[in-house]
């Protein structure tokens, strides 16, 4: 699928992008021209060859701390995809399998936390357990399972009632290969798009929380975090933000475009797990209908 | 073979006593439809509510450490807990408090003794404020947005718009906040970039304030109203007899008021009942740029202080804030595109 | 099959009808958001309006349980004060329209005003003076204990003499009974001091009529007020100062025209054509150690190591924007009590820091603090002592907590930091610092050698006689060797103000509304 999504140019866009941020959460604090933690007496210092960025108001390198920041955000992003993996997908495929009293239980479970306002639970519960960025991202992997429980519920429902299923199972296939075959290809696209897209919220997440100083431990930089101090010397600094809110944005964009490249690519089958209720009725209706 | 509701579009109707039928259906939908909403968001309210009640146990605090200190002998901190009841069981505590809630009453701030719904109300109305006015913003230039891009799909006007809503859809609300401030309010002096002003004080004041945190919080229900109207019009627009009407020579006008639109309408309106949960939260953020005294001011700061009870208020009234809305936007749903109703 | 009719009409309805409950909701929710803050404005024509925002709205509204610290300012306006201080920072009369010393300085007598009374109606008189400070040195909450210490007992003579018995000499009576100590609340209602922590009942400029807690006060001016010809605001509407980075725009917008400014904002200040106010006094920031509790227990080498790694210039330049300027002492440089030839007894040197470390017992990297501090806007000086400490080979986590007041005051803490805007009396700042009970001496009951005979021997001296200076700066030597604290910097409180309001009266440390006028009213 790699390829597939490869072979669309706004495939390789995204990947692209991505790539870029990944290797400078990886390389971020290799790469940075100078310690993002020491401070110097030359603050609020405008663009300049020995700071490409400027410095910030305690002298230290913009350009660096924005380097070494990028692991933590990008480490957060994934590790609250990763989460909500789990907490989503786990129980939506054994919601088909487990009975009705499950089914009834975890759906009113995911109608809730679809209807909780999500930053405000967020901040409010991470500040009440703790305040540390372990609680925060476990908070909202949690918030985020609810859109991975319905995508893999409607995968697993589909898989469940389909009659290859049944025919490779009367035909002798064993379980193993059922999944390979069927089971993988009908849940990987729609699960994977649905990845990509919480990799970029989950993004967007951490980085207001670190706006709003929750989960940050200073002295180390996070993008949110450079953000919402840049907002404090804008009179010196009117063009600071933009390199941080840049990043995010890219970032979140990237993300999106390589969820909806996947969704392209999968074909319509993937299409129809990702879209609404009444408009998937509509789709099937007049594709089948009069 | 399932029918759609679209395989029948409107006729023109009968006489009196069709009329007479059709009110008393209507209202007998309606009460179903209000039923099958109450159905679900009752147990919403309650495992929500439960939860939020939760916290106080996983939380590990107690008014004792906010008045007290760490310090506080154990005789002491038995005496504060008492006071607020929090000696009794784990279920006790809970009947009172939901009974209380079901009241309005939502217990009393450890912080500073004031009932928590007094500390609650004056930063309610000026986050509802705000957020009423993001979802006029996104609603209407949603609404705007999505019908010209559908009507004109394919063309040049399609996909600007298109392009427009993908890169504002992802921007998060609080760059976009840093983004109003630094350009319309400190560059352009356009608009105050701070404080809230009462709408009593004139509108003029009132709406320089709440204008910016509102379009902040707007661009993200903007994208999701214009994207969701602008692919089921597309998708209405595609039905068959749509094509019939304009074999029957009817004005792209008439097409779109009386087939697309109605038939294209649902999921925008479905997807608003998802932005609001989105408003309210997005409050902390706009909140904290824009220097509103608001609710979300309200939770993180009490959060942050320990002060648990002022959370479980929050915390209760987003949630009911959003089942309502979404109430409104079931029943909303129910008479505008029936279809969407059948099965949960 | 329901054939449903919508007809254009029907579906326009809808959505004007939505629209226009929209509308009306905003527009309920906003008038009601107005009637419930009840602010009034300028434009409706009551008057003078003084909009403050304030970075220390007050959380105790008791003078007693709020103590000498900054909060005394918003307190001032709602109730007054026995003393007051001008310019010079001389004692003048307030509630008391003069004083007699014995000769020995071991008993002082104030004349109240006769014919005075609180917002409630109890008289102004010997009586209630004398409750106010029976209460700061007994109210199991006080935070004066330590300032009201030379005050052994208190009896009245008549209606309008208070005799205040000192348990020594003291000259410094006139000036500690100002705005930061004796702030005089109605007898009566400091009956049920819970109440007055909630709501307060002076004789002050103004009266308190609305209080939203944490958020807003409305007061209004009070005709009965002593010096009530001099006051020509007719209301203050006091609010909770937001982020320091919307200030300046509040104040561009009209929604403040008085707000406390924090040293990054003046540039935006003056750009935005509001006059800077730089206050005159005797602020002093401090790194506050508690000597009881690990690490620095039995371990002074440790506290010297600190004292040597610590550069003043660093803080000044990144933490004042060209207002202030380094202290090593209690005092600034310039102030009365500055010690000019004891200054600099630890300069800059971390190699010898590193050194002191090593004997100290640690090894590089090996210690690690927990820095508590209140709120982000403090996170700028935190992060320098942290960085400069990691510098020499200490390891500091920063933790915000918004609680901090509780465990500082109740001295739980092992490391914080602290500063004072001083106090009138400079022997009050001594004690308030270096004494056993004082609020700002994290290790509480420490008191350093010598201190307690050199701050009474200042005490004993009166003001005016030439040795006075001599015993003051003595006092201060004796308590810059405290192994509690280590000043670091001075920078002078700032205030951003429209320029409809009239210049302030410059009295160190006091924000003073006398002969102040908005808009020439």
């Amino acid at each position: 699928m790699i390829r597939r999504v490869l072979s669309r140019p706004t495939g390789r866009i995204a990947i692209g992008i991505l790539s870029v941020i990944v290797l400078l959460a990886i390389f971020g604090s290799v790469i940075a021209p100078q310690n993002p933690l020491t401070t110097s007496p030359t603050q609020l210092a405008p663009i300049s060859a020995g700071h490409w960025l400027g410095t910030d108001y305690l002298g230290r390198d913009t350009l660096s701390r924005l380097l070494a920041g990028s692991r933590a955000s990008v480490v957060g992003a994934l590790e609250v995809a990763v989460i909500a993996l789990f907490a989503g997908a786990i129980p939506g495929i054994l919601s088909v399998y487990l009975g009705r009293v499950f089914e009834w239980v975890t759906l009113r479970l995911v109608d809730t936390l679809i209807s909780l306002p999500f930053l405000l639970v967020a901040v409010a519960v991470t500040a009440l357990l703790g305040n540390g960025i372990t609680q925060a991202l476990l908070v909202t992997g949690v918030l985020l399972a609810p859109n991975f429980y319905r995508v893999s519920r409607a995968a697993a429902l589909s898989v469940a009632r389909s009659e290859y299923v049944e025919a490779a199972q009367i035909s002798g296939a064993s379980p193993a290969w059922i999944v390979r075959r069927h089971v993988w290809s009908k849940v990987f696209p729609p699960i994977s798009v649905s990845l990509a897209y919480t990799v970029g919220v989950g993004f967007v997440v951490v980085s207001s929380l670190s706006f709003l100083g929750i989960g940050v431990q200073p002295p180390a930089p996070t993008w949110g975090g450079m953000l919402s101090s840049d907002l404090s010397y804008l009179s010196y600094q009117p063009w600071a933000p933009v390199a941080p809110a840049v990043l995010i944005i890219a970032t979140v964009w990237a993300c999106n475009l390589l969820a909806d490249t996947i969704r392209d690519v999968s074909g319509q089958a993937g299409r129809a797990f990702s879209i609404k209720r009444p408009q998937r009725r509509r789709l099937a209706l007049s594709q089948g209908g009069a | 073979m399932a029918v759609s509701n679209a395989a029948h579009p409107i006729t023109a109707e009968g006489g009196h006593g069709v009329a007479v039928a059709k009110g008393r259906h209507a209202a007998r939908s309606l009460l179903t439809n209000i039923g099958r909403t109450i159905s679900i968001f009752v147990p919403v309210f309650f495992v929500a509510t439960f939860a939020t009640f939760l916290l106080r146990a996983l939380s590990g605090l107690n008014p004792a450490r906010i008045q007290l200190g760490q310090n506080a002998t154990p005789l002491e901190i038995n005496r504060i807990e008492a006071s607020y009841g929090l000696d009794r069981g784990f279920f006790a505590q809970y009947w009172s408090w939901l009974s209380g809630v079901l009241h309005g009453n939502l217990g009393r701030s450890w912080s500073n003794g004031y009932p928590v719904s007094t500390l609650i109300r004056d930063g309610l109305t000026i986050s509802l404020t705000v957020a009423t006015l993001a979802l006029i913003i996104g609603v209407t230039a949603g609404f705007t947005l999505g019908t010209l891009a559908a009507v004109k799909r394919t063309t040049w006007i399609d996909r600007g718009i298109t392009s427009f809503l993908s890169v504002i859809s992802v921007i998060p609300a609080f760059v976009i906040g840093i983004i109003l401030v630094e350009v319309v309010a400190v560059e352009l002096r356009l608009l105050p970039s701070a404080g809230f002003v009462p709408f009593s004080q004139g509108l003029w004041p009132w709406l320089s304030h709440v204008l910016l945190p509102a379009l902040a919080l707007s661009f993200g229900c903007m994208s999701s109203v214009a994207r969701q109207l602008r692919s089921g019009l597309i998708g209405a627009y595609r039905e068959n007899y749509v094509i019939g009407a304009i074999v029957r020579g009817l004005s792209g006008r008439r097409i779109f008021f009386r087939h697309v639109l109605r038939n294209g309408i649902g999921p925008a309106v479905a997807v608003l009942a998802l932005e609001f949960p989105v408003l309210i939260g997005g409050s902390v953020i706009v909140e904290s740029i824009f220097a509103l005294a608001g609710f979300g001011q309200f939770a993180s700061t009490s959060a942050q202080m320990g002060d648990v009870p002022s959370v479980q208020g929050v915390l209760v009234v987003s949630i009911v804030l959003v089942v309502t809305f979404n109430l409104i936007v079931n029943l909303l749903l129910g008479r505008l595109s029936p279809a969407s109703q059948r099965g949960v | 099959m329901r054939s449903h009719r919508l007809t254009i009409r029907h579906r326009r309805t809808v959505v004007a009808g939505l629209t226009a409950v929209g509308v009306a909701l905003v527009a309920a929710l906003s008038a009601c958001g107005g009637s419930t803050t009840g602010t009034t404005t300028a434009a409706s024509g009551s008057g003078a309006v003084l909009k403050w925002a304030t970075t220390i709205f007050p959380t105790h509204w008791d003078p007693v349980v709020n103590g000498a610290g900054a909060q005394f300012r918003p307190l001032a306006l709602v109730y007054a004060s026995v003393t007051n201080i001008n310019a010079a920072g001389d004692p003048v009369p307030g509630l008391a329209s003069s004083w007699t010393y014995n000769k020995t300085g071991t008993e002082v007598t104030f004349h109240i005003r006769p014919g005075l009374q609180f917002s409630d109606g109890t008289p102004v008189n010997a009586a209630a003076i004398k409750d106010a400070i029976i209460r700061g040195k007994t109210q199991q909450n006080s935070a004066l204990v330590e300032d009201l210490e030379p005050v052994q007992s208190v009896s009245t003579s008549g209606d309008y003499n208070v005799e205040v018995y000192l348990n020594h000499p003291d000259f410094q009576i006139p000036l500690v009974f100002g705005e930061r100590v004796l702030l005089v609340a109605s007898p009566k209602a400091a009956a049920d001091p819970t109440k007055l922590d909630q709501f307060p009942v002076g004789a002050g400029p103004f009266i308190a009529t609305k209080i939203i807690p944490g958020q807003e006060a409305i007061l209004k001016k009070n005709p009965d007020y002593w010096d009530a010809k001099d006051i020509h605001i007719q209301e203050v509407d006091l609010f909770d100062a937001p982020a320091a980075a919307t200030v300046v725009a509040g104040l561009e917008t009209g929604v403040y025209n008085f707000a406390d400014l924090d040293p990054s904002e003046a540039k935006a200040a003056k750009a935005a054509g509001l006059d800077v106010f730089v206050q005159p006094g005797y602020n002093a920031e401090n790194i506050s150690i508690n000597i009881n509790k690990a690490p620095f227990k039995g371990n002074p080498t440790l506290i010297e190591a600190i004292r040597y790694a610590i550069n003043r210039q660093q803080f000044v330049q990144q933490l004042t924007f060209g207002y202030g300027q380094a202290t090593d002492e209690v005092f600034p440089p310039g102030a009365p009590g500055y010690n000019a030839a004891d200054a600099n007894l630890w300069p800059y040197n971390p190699a010898k820091a590193k050194q002191l470390l090593a004997q100290a017992g640690y090894k590089p990297n090996q210690l690690s603090l927990n820095l508590v501090i209140e709120e982000d806007s403090e996170g700028p000086e935190a992060e320098i002592v942290q960085s400069q400490l990691a510098a020499i080979g200490i390891k500091v986590t920063i933790t915000i907590d918004p609680n901090w007041a509780t465990p500082f005051f109740a001295k739980q803490l092992a490391f914080s930091l602290y500063g004072t805007t001083g106090r009138d009396s400079q022997t009050e700042t001594l004690r308030d610092h270096f004494g056993p009970n004082g609020v700002l001496n994290l290790s509480s009951p420490y008191e350093v050698a010598g201190f307690e005979a050199a701050v009474d021997k200042a005490e004993a001296t009166p003001i005016g006689s030439p040795d006075y200076e001599a015993n003051l700066q003595a006092a201060t030597a004796a308590g810059l060797q405290s192994e509690a604290l280590i000043f670091t910097y001075s920078s002078p409180n700032l205030f951003a103000k429209s320029p409809s309001i009239s210049a302030l009266p410059g009295d160190p440390g006091h924000v003073d509304f006398t002969g102040v006028t908005i808009n020439g009213q």
